[in-house]
């Protein structure tokens, strides 16, 4: 049996005339942690809406398996839906009612004291984030769609956040999609790592085989022409090649010398290629 | 108090970096046979990682013949390895192998670095 719990099929999603998700076909398991990075504007943010329910696709469908609902899905974003005015009991009240939550008393976080009256209004960014997350803890979720806020923590904060996260992936099996540059923000989290670009995925590689994948070397002399170019670094003081797919044979034979290369670097690599070809267009 | 750290940055994968850093504990006598393993749950929030990346560390040892999973109650010490001293030796090769491609790099030869080990040694 299949351990999928999302299975996305042919989605597009169109703004005006740019497809800004273009005939994706992809599905995430249970229990696991993807990261989604991409230049500005590929649709990572689109495609999490998506997932959510909270944009309606052009074509194609977003199926919800295993006992996968609306209830249980968690979306976190910049921009929490919540009225302003409301005080955070007032706040919880409402999530309760909406997602049929039994428990009655109000989830708080360990490390921080988000006390009942105060009005969402007047909570700082990081702290609307975290309750945020402590309302969509309570819905147990099997789905957390988490879209760029962890760079807007600060660094007790991020690690608050990360805790409460990992203990969600452990105690409901939550997979975790997050949408994410900056590796050190989202930590050693994600097993599986997808690059979009123009509405698609360009890679999607668990994280064990794309560390394999990708290489990098110093420029000197001629280059072999079978090996594949994914990026060069743009200083002349220190010409480097990021090369994807990386084949054990090139090690010996070719004179370079490859290295392996962190997981930040090696996204750095794939959106700069992209930026590359951008203006190769 | 365990000694155990990953650092982000290394391109070593986490979850070898988590076994290395259990074995150095074993190695060193600060884990010794019997002794509790930090629960998977609790050490992924410490360190922040992914709670399958601990499970596979732990996992791979237990294969390895350092830990004892029992189910429902969690993973233990228990070396049944024929010989810490196999490890030992290995792990201390990977030392002094990155220790002398350093040394080298620093266009120092061999007596070079027999002479700095056994001066400092003697002085300490």
């Amino acid at each position: 049996m299949s351990d999928n719990i999302l299975e996305i099929r042919n989605l597009t999603v169109r703004f005006r005339k740019r497809a800004a998700v273009d005939a994706v076909t992809v599905a995430f398991r249970r229990g696991e942690a993807v990261v989604i990075a991409g230049p500005n504007g590929a649709g990572k943010s689109t495609f999490l809406r998506c997932l959510a329910g909270a944009i309606v696709p052009d074509r194609g469908r977003v199926l919800y398996r295993q006992g996968l609902s609306r209830k249980n899905i968690g979306f976190l974003s910049d921009r929490l839906s919540l009225y302003e005015g409301w005080t955070l009991e007032e706040a919880w009240m409402f999530h309760r009612r909406e997602f049929g939550i039994a428990e009655p008393a109000r989830p708080t976080f360990q490390g921080i004291d988000l006390a009942p009256r105060r009005r969402i209004k007047n909570l700082s960014v990081g702290e609307r984030t975290l309750f945020h997350l402590s309302l969509l803890m309570a819905q147990k979720p099997a789905v957390l769609l988490i879209d760029e806020v962890l760079h807007a923590l600060d660094p007790y904060l991020r690690e608050r956040f990360l805790e409460a996260v990992i203990e969600a992936m452990d105690e409901f099996q939550t997979a975790v999609i997050m949408v994410n540059h900056v590796f050190q923000e989202t930590a050693q989290l994600p097993e599986r790592v997808m690059i979009m670009d123009r509405g698609r995925f360009g890679l999607d590689e668990s994280r064990e085989d794309l560390e394999r994948k990708v290489k990098k070397a110093a420029v000197a002399g001629e280059w072999p022409a079978e090996i594949p170019v994914l990026f060069e670094t743009l200083s002349d003081l220190r010409k480097e090649r990021y090369v994807y797919p990386f084949r054990e044979e090139w090690a010996g034979k070719s004179g370079l010398d490859f290295k392996d290369v962190a997981l930040g670097e090696i996204v750095k690599a794939f959106i700069g290629g992209a930026y590359v070809q951008k203006r190769a267009r | 108090m365990i000694r155990i750290s990953v650092d982000l940055n290394s391109p070593l994968p986490a979850y070898q970096q988590i076994i290395q850093s259990l074995k150095i504990e074993i190695l060193s006598g600060r884990l010794k046979n019997g002794d509790r393993l930090p629960p998977i749950r609790e050490l992924a929030k410490l360190l922040k990682l992914n709670p399958n990346t601990v499970a596979k560390a732990y996992y791979t040892l237990e294969n390895e013949g350092f830990v004892e999973g029992r189910p429902g109650s969690g993973n233990w010490v228990n070396v049944r390895a024929p010989g810490l001293n196999g490890l030992r030796r290995s792990m201390l090769d990977g030392e002094t192998r990155a220790y002398l491609d350093r040394a080298f790099s620093l266009g120092a030869n061999l007596d070079d670095v027999r002479n700095s080990v056994q001066r400092i040694a003697a002085h300490e």
